[in-house]
C-alpha cells in the first residue's frame, strides 16, 4: 500500500472539524459536562493514498473515522468531499454518497446479523442502492465480491457463526466495497486477528486498494501495522493532531515528543534491544478534563510554563510535516 | 538451576455435546527460580487452557487427563482440593488476568481485595494486613496508595486497575506469578509501564514468572526462554535469543515474518497460508502440515516427535536426525 499517490489531488478537505459530546443533563441539578472527542481537526486526505491515523484510547481516531463519514454530525467545522461540503447535505444527498463512502468496522461479528446469510450480508448495501439488479446479477455479484476477497462462491448460503474470524472480516471488507466507493475508513479492522491471519487481511486491502483505486483512511493504535499499510500518518492525542507527516519521515524522523514516546515505549521485537524502551509516565488525561494548552503537557518530558497555558497551533516544519509543539 | 515449576506432559479434555475433545496434549516445561517463561501462540493454541490448568481454574467440562505438575517440590494434581484453595492458589502461585476489571471484585474496595488474599491463610492482624496492602500498592507504583486502597475498582483506570492485580498477585510473595495477557487490553505506553514494572518486581520479589501471550514483541522484552505452541502442542522451545534469531519450526518463522515491522516493510506480508484449526479438526499426522510450506507425505500422516536442535526443541519431521543422516 506505499504506492504514492501521483496526482496528489484532494478527495476529502476536513476543515476545523470538532465533534463534541454532551454528558449528564440537568437532572437533580446535575452540572452537564462536555466531552470534546475531536477537537478542530484540519487535515486532506489525497485520492489514491492511505492516510494512517493512530493514537491511544481517547485520542479520538474512531469518532474522526465517523464524523467524517457522516454517521455522526460534526458539532463545527467542514468535511468536503470532491469539493463539496458534506456537512450541509440533507438525507437525500447524503443517501447518495454512501455509495461513495464506506465502512468497515473492527468487530465483524457485532457488526453482522447472525440470522442473514453471507449472500445477504454481502448485498445489503446492494439492496439498499441498486434496487435496479437482477436477482440472478446480484447472485452473481455476490460470488463476485467473495472471491474477491478471498472466499469461495459456496459460502453464500452459510451464515456467520461458521466462519473464523479472519473469515468474518473477509465478509465485512466484501460488503464494504460492494458499491464500488471511492473512500473507505478501516477502523482497527485487523487488531481482533491472530498474527498469521493479520497479515492475510492487510495483504488482501492492498491489493484491492490498487485493483479497485480506493483511498483509505487506516484507523489503528497499531504502530507497526499504521507503519506497514500508510503513505501519511497522522498522530492524534486528546482529539487533537500532533504530528502529521508522511510514514518513512515519522517513523524515521518523529518530531513531536509524544510520537517519539510513542515509538519508545513500543517493543523492538528485538530480545537484544529491549534496553532502550522509553516510558512514559502518567497516564492519558480524561477527555472530560483535557488540559488548557497542549493536552500532551502533562506527560510531556519537555514540557515549559507555556505549554500549559497554551495549545500549539499545528505547524508545516518541512515539505508536508507537520507539528504541533512549541518547542520543536 | 532449580526448577521451581516442573510441568511433565500435561494433557486436557473438554466435553462438549459434539464430543470429548483434546484441547492439549504433551505439555511439558520447566520454570527456572527468578526467569521468564513466555508462551506464545495464537488462538486456539492451548496457552490459556495449560495455565488455567496449572492453577486448577479449568472450566466444568474441563479435566486434567495424564500429566504431573510439580511447584517447588510438590506434586499438585495430587494434592487434596482444600490444600490447593488455601495453601497453595495465590500464595505460592498466583494469576494476573488481561481484564482487571472481570477479575477484580467489584464491590469489594482495593484495600480489601488484597487483605483478602493474606487473610485466607496467613495468621495476620488486621493492621499488619492493611500495612501490607499499602506497602505493595507502594510498590507497583500506585500514587497515594492510602487513599486508594479505600477505592473500588471502577474508580481507576485501566493501567491502575492492572497494577491493584499485580499487587494481589505478589502480596504473598508467590514462587511463581502466571501473567495471561496482561498488558493486551493497555495502550502501549501503559503496556510499557506495566512490562517495565513486571521486569523489576520479579527480582524483588524473587518471582518466577509464566507470561502467556499471543504478541511475539512483548516475548522480546520480557522473556528469557520461550515456548511456541500451536493446536493444543508445545511446537518449539527455546531461550529468547535463539528462538527470535534462529526459529526452527516453520510455524514459528512463519509467525515472525508475517510480523509487520517498524522499520518499514513494502509490499506483500509473508503469509502463512490458511486458519488455526479449531479443536474440532485438527489435521492429523502433524497438526500444521496443512498450512507447511516444508510439508512432505510423513507430515500428513505421522505426528513428529520433538528433537534438540542446537539447544532448542523442535517438533518437527524436518529436524529428525535418522532422516537428516540418510540424506547426507
Amino acid at each position: 500500500m506505499n504506492h504514492r499517490s501521483s496526482t496528489g489531488d484532494i478527495l476529502l478537505d476536513a476543515r476545523e472539524v470538532t465533534k463534541e459530546y454532551r454528558l449528564g443533563g440537568a437532572f437533580f441539578g446535575a452540572r452537564a459536562a462536555t466531552l470534546t472527542a475531536v477537537n478542530r481537526l484540519t487535515f486532506s486526505v489525497r485520492r489514491g493514498e492511505t492516510l494512517g491515523v493512530v493514537g491511544e484510547s481517547g485520542c479520538g481516531k474512531s469518532t474522526l473515522g465517523r464524523v467524517l463519514l457522516r454517521l455522526e454530525d460534526p458539532t463545527s467545522g467542514s468535511v468536503a468531499f470532491e469539493g463539496e461540503d458534506i456537512v450541509r447535505y440533507d438525507h437525500r444527498k447524503l443517501r447518495a454518497l454512501r455509495k461513495d463512502m464506506q465502512f468497515i468496522f473492527q468487530d465483524p461479528y457485532s457488526s453482522m446479523n447472525p440470522k442473514m446469510t453471507i449472500r445477504d450480508i454481502v448485498l445489503e448495501p446492494l439492496d439498499n442502492y441498486r434496487k435496479d439488479l437482477s436477482v440472478a446479477r446480484k447472485e452473481r455479484l455476490a460470488g463476485d465480491l467473495l472471491e474477491m476477497v478471498g472466499l469461495t462462491r459456496d459460502m453464500m448460503r452459510r451464515y456467520p457463526h461458521e466462519f473464523s474470524g479472519g473469515q468474518r472480516q473477509r465478509v465485512v471488507i466484501a460488503r464494504g466495497i460492494a458499491l464500488n466507493p471511492k473512500f473507505v475508513v478501516c477502523d482497527e479492522v485487523v487488531s481482533a486477528l491472530d498474527v498469521s491471519v493479520q497479515a492475510q487481511v492487510i495483504n488482501l486491502l492492498a491489493d484491492l486498494k490498487q485493483r479497485l483505486s480506493l483511498t483509505y483512511l487506516f484507523i489503528s493504535h497499531d504502530l507497526r501495522v499504521i507503519r506497514h499499510v500508510s503513505d501519511r500518518v497522522m498522530v492524534l492525542y486528546l482529539g487533537q493532531i500532533m504530528e502529521l507527516a508522511p510514514a518513512d519521515e515519522l517513523y524515521e524522523g518523529p518530531l513531536h515528543p509524544y510520537t517519539r514516546s510513542l515509538l519508545g515505549a513500543i517493543s523492538k521485537g528485538d530480545p537484544r534491544n529491549r534496553q532502550e524502551r522509553v516510558i512514559l509516565r502518567g497516564e492519558i488525561p480524561s477527555p472530560l478534563n483535557a488540559p488548557r494548552g497542549c493536552p500532551f503537557a502533562t506527560r510531556c518530558p519537555i514540557a515549559e510554563a507555556r505549554c500549559h497555558e497554551e495549545k500549539p497551533p499545528l505547524v508545516e516544519r518541512s515539505d508536508g510535516h507537520a507539528v504541533s509543539c512549541w518547542l520543536v | 538451576m532449580k526448577d521451581v515449576l516442573r510441568v511433565e506432559n500435561l494433557t486436557v479434555e473438554f466435553k462438549t455435546e459434539e464430543g470429548t475433545f483434546t484441547a492439549i496434549e504433551g505439555v511439558s516445561f520447566r520454570l527456572g527460580e527468578q526467569r521468564t517463561l513466555a508462551i506464545v501462540g495464537e488462538s486456539g493454541s492451548g496457552k490459556s487452557v495449560t495455565s488455567l490448568a496449572i492453577m486448577q481454574l479449568l472450566a466444568e467440562n474441563g479435566r486434567v487427563t495424564a500429566g504431573d505438575i510439580v511447584l517447588d517440590g510438590e506434586h499438585l494434581l495430587q494434592l487434596p482440593p482444600e490444600q490447593i484453595q488455601h495453601r497453595i492458589l495465590g500464595q505460592q502461585i498466583s494469576m494476573i488476568f488481561q481484564e482487571p476489571m472481570t477479575a477484580l471484585n467489584p464491590i469489594l474496595t482495593v484495600g480489601d481485595q488484597i487483605t483478602e488474599v493474606l487473610f485466607e491463610h496467613q495468621d495476620i492482624s488486621k493492621r499488619d494486613a492493611r500495612a501490607r496492602a499499602i506497602d505493595v500498592l507502594r510498590e507497583v507504583g500506585i500514587p497515594s496508595p492510602e487513599k486508594r486502597i479505600k477505592q473500588y475498582p471502577h474508580e481507576l483506570s485501566g493501567g491502575m486497575r492492572q497494577r491493584v492485580m499485580i499487587a494481589m498477585g505478589l502480596v504473598a510473595q508467590p514462587k511463581v506469578m502466571i501473567a495471561d495477557e496482561p498488558t493486551t487490553a493497555l495502550d502501549v505506553t501503559i503496556e510499557a509501564q506495566i512490562l517495565d514494572l513486571l521486569d523489576t518486581l520479579k527480582r524483588e520479589f524473587k518471582t518466577s514468572i509464566l507470561f502467556v501471550t499471543h504478541d511475539l514483541n512483548v516475548v522480546a522484552d520480557i522473556a528469557d526462554d520461550v515456548i511456541v505452541m500451536y493446536a493444543g502442542e508445545i511446537v518449539e522451545r527455546g531461550s529468547v535469543l535463539d528462538v527470535f534469531e534462529k526459529p526452527k519450526h516453520p510455524y514459528t518463522r512463519g509467525l515472525l515474518e508475517a510480523m509487520p515491522t517498524l522499520s518499514g516493510t513494502t509490499g506483500d506480508l509473508p503469509t502463512i497460508p490458511g486458519v488455526v484449526p479449531s479443536i474440532a479438526t485438527r489435521p492429523a499426522g502433524c497438526r500444521f502440515h496443512n498450512r507447511c510450506a516444508f510439508v512432505h507425505d510423513r507430515c500428513r500422516s505421522e505426528s513428529p516427535a520433538v528433537h534438540r536442535v542446537d539447544e532448542q526443541d523442535v517438533r518437527c519431521h524436518l529436524f529428525d536426525p535418522a532422516i537428516t543422516r540418510e540424506s547426507e
